[in-house]
């Protein structure tokens, strides 16, 4: 215990969002100084034999769906929650490691997560834990709308409604802030995956050909929209035609994409109405004055603002930069951590 | 109202930051023809708020947050790029970025586990109480080891036997060892100075130790048959053992390891404060007589005090 607050002298407080997607890491007066994909990739020689860890991140994102036998990429959060325990542990290890590269002490920083606020006690605490086992000294929670919310710089200390949006990889969270608490909040498990296999599916449906999550987040990033816009863009793919088994090649527009989106897209507007529906008659006109920010990855989909502008009929902003948002807040959090005390946090 | 002539009476101020992009975004949006109305109805905003963006009165609009948003929508409808606008309205208030948060900064006035008098405090009494138990302890063994004496001394008071009392000069001998060890004070007086009016302590019996001549003088007159000092305390050991002995003036006369077989015979004022590594080895003789140690360790003790002038 001493010894671990020692190391702790060497070691700097560290706000990571723990992302389905990608891991975020920021450092008290650094900024962001990680922002890695959450994929893992382990060498298993033999069943049953020991497992190893071969790549972290970027490295082990490239080998995602093109790994020989003995190696499997994997990504060890689903729907913004822990799937695999100690992977997750060891991929914290790796990046709390990366960002304290040049010390010679073994770090033990203060570690701020964010987890989805639909998050039940038994992830958060296996979040907890896994952070620990990574050699963090203490943990702290915090949940993922209020970290964007205060990353997205929105005054969630006044005594005004503010309505977040926060798109992850596998969550969409919906929430209300007012006092630094949370009023309202809502968590769907859609998002930018959900997106992906979207696409995977309807282009199995539709063309009878089967693509790759790395191929469909391409499509998605180039030419997915939320909302029908005035021009019409396109994509070649390549992908396995189901029927000749061959590889075979063919162009994709975003109206095409556009209608294959519109599942998820209708779940997180769903969420959103519901979410103006419960929330207090108060704190929905200050929403309603200033406006739903979104923040997180699916932020960045073509006119998703127009999108829930349109069926709100709210005004709607982008978050500058949302995809770092929620590392931003907690980063910011944890300056407080020592002068507010802990009423930020959730509390397991 | 027209709007545009609602702007009018500012003009002329708004000339002069000709790079505000309220205005920028004003004057796309006439050279387009588009009423503010219907910007305002497509950003969902009241026309008050779209006039004080164009008018770049920020003051009455929501946080930096909310400027940033209001401004790229609004370019997007009309067709400029939002980044440029949005780095002017940054560059131009910098302090409208969002870097702190305007929370009241009250420092927290509850005391915590944490806090440095809580903690103070919480080890302060945590040293007492260890301090009592040690206290109370020590206290404890010394009445456990002084209780047998004081149960023997009055079971031979009660037995009549007809040899002489002993002779005065055991009090002041006993007595002397009462003040070295406090701690005896309450039974040995009574052994000591009842037998002048009452019946003799216990001696001369046969099995029992000699035990009320602690002053070698006296012991000499009771048992002159005995070759060896009748007092002298010799420790003879049966397995090897780490043993400490002190005599009444705390002075360690005996301190080291045994090892099997030696013997070893204390010097120095009795009663003697023992501290045994294993109890078990060491057989004790006083004067010669093999004594049981037994009553002296109960519960294989490994600390005790031995008194060879106690009776048993």
């Amino acid at each position: 215990m001493l010894f671990r607050r020692f190391r702790g002298i060497f070691s700097t407080d560290l706000a990571i969002d723990l992302g389905t997607a990608n891991t975020l890491i920021h450092v008290r007066g650094q900024g962001i100084v990680l922002n890695e994909p959450s994929v893992v990739a382990i060498r298993q020689e033999r069943a049953g034999g020991p497992k190893t860890v071969v790549a972290v991140g970027e490295e082990a994102k490239a080998m995602l769906g093109r790994t020989p036998q003995n190696i499997t990429a994997i990504r060890p959060l689903k729907d913004g929650v822990i799937a695999d325990f100690t992977v997750t542990e060891k991929m914290l290890q790796f990046f709390i490691h990366k960002v304290h590269e040049t010390r010679m002490v073994r770090p033990s920083p203060r570690v701020l997560i964010c987890v989805p606020c639909g998050s039940t006690q038994v992830e958060r605490r296996a979040i907890k834990e896994s952070a620990a086992g990574a050699g963090a000294r203490e943990v702290y929670l915090i949940e993922e709308p209020m970290a964007a919310a205060i990353g997205a710089g929105l005054p969630v200390g006044e005594a005004r409604g503010s309505m977040v949006i926060d798109i992850g990889g596998g969550t969409s969270e919906v929430a209300v802030i007012s006092l630094n608490g949370i009023v309202y909040s809502n968590s769907v498990r859609i998002g930018g995956d959900t997106f992906d296999d979207s696409i995977i599916n309807y282009v199995r449906r539709n063309y009878g050909t089967l693509i790759g999550e790395a191929t469909a987040e391409r499509i998605k990033h180039a030419i997915g929209s939320a909302f029908p816009g005035n021009e019409v863009l396109e994509i070649e793919v390549r992908g396995r035609n189901l029927a000749e088994g061959i590889p075979r090649s063919f162009t994709l527009n975003s109206n095409e994409i556009l209608e294959a989106l519109q599942e998820p897209l209708s779940g997180i507007v769903g969420a959103v109405k519901t979410a103006l529906e419960q929330t207090p008659p108060e704190l929905g006109s200050d929403v309603a004055e200033r406006g739903i920010v979104l923040t997180g990855g699916g932020a960045l989909l073509r006119d998703f603002d127009r999108l829930i502008e349109e069926e709100t009929g709210l005004p709607v902003v982008v978050a500058s930069d949302p995809l770092t948002c929620v590392a931003r807040g907690g980063g910011k959090a944890l300056d407080m951590l020592d002068t507010r005390g802990l009423d930020l946090f959730s509390t397991e | 109202m027209n709007p545009t002539q609602a702007i009018s009476p500012d003009d002329p101020k708004v000339v002069e930051f000709s790079e505000n992009p309220g205005r920028r975004l004003r004057v796309q949006r006439q050279s387009r023809g588009i009423e503010v109305e219907r910007i305002a109805a497509q950003l969902h905003l009241r026309v008050s708020a779209v006039e004080a963006l164009e008018q770049d009165r920020y003051q009455d609009l929501p946080g930096p947050v909310f400027v940033a948003g209001y401004l790229r929508n609004y370019a997007r409808l009309v067709g400029l790029d939002p980044e440029p606008l949005i780095a002017t309205y940054r560059a131009a208030h910098p302090a409208a970025e969002p870097t702190g948060l305007p929370i009241s900064a009250l420092p927290r006035q509850e005391i915590g586990s944490g806090h440095f008098l809580v903690r103070l405090i919480s080890i302060a009494l945590l040293v007492g109480v260890v301090a009592m138990l040690v206290l109370w302890w020590q206290s404890r063994s010394d009445l456990l080891v002084s209780a047998p004496a004081g149960e023997a001394a009055g079971l031979a008071m009660s037995t009549p036997t007809g040899l002489p009392p002993l002779n005065r000069p055991t009090e002041p001998a006993s007595q002397e060892a009462v003040s070295a060890s406090p701690t005896l004070a309450l039974p040995t007086p009574t052994g000591g100075d009842n037998p002048a009016g009452l019946s003799p302590p216990p001696a001369p019996l046969a099995e029992v130790l000699p035990a009320p001549a602690p002053a070698t003088g006296v012991a000499a007159d009771a048992t002159p048959a005995a070759a060896v000092n009748p007092t002298e305390v010799a420790l003879t050991f049966s397995a090897s053992t780490w043993i400490n002995v002190r005599d009444a003036a705390g002075t360690a006369i005996l301190n080291g390891q045994m090892s099997k077989g030696d013997t070893r015979v204390l010097s120095g004022n009795p009663p003697y404060s023992l501290i045994v590594g294993n109890p078990g080895a060491i057989q004790v003789t006083v004067g010669g007589r093999p004594t049981n140690l037994g009553k002296h360790i109960p519960g294989n003790r490994k600390r005790f005090k031995f008194d060879p002038s106690s009776p048993e």
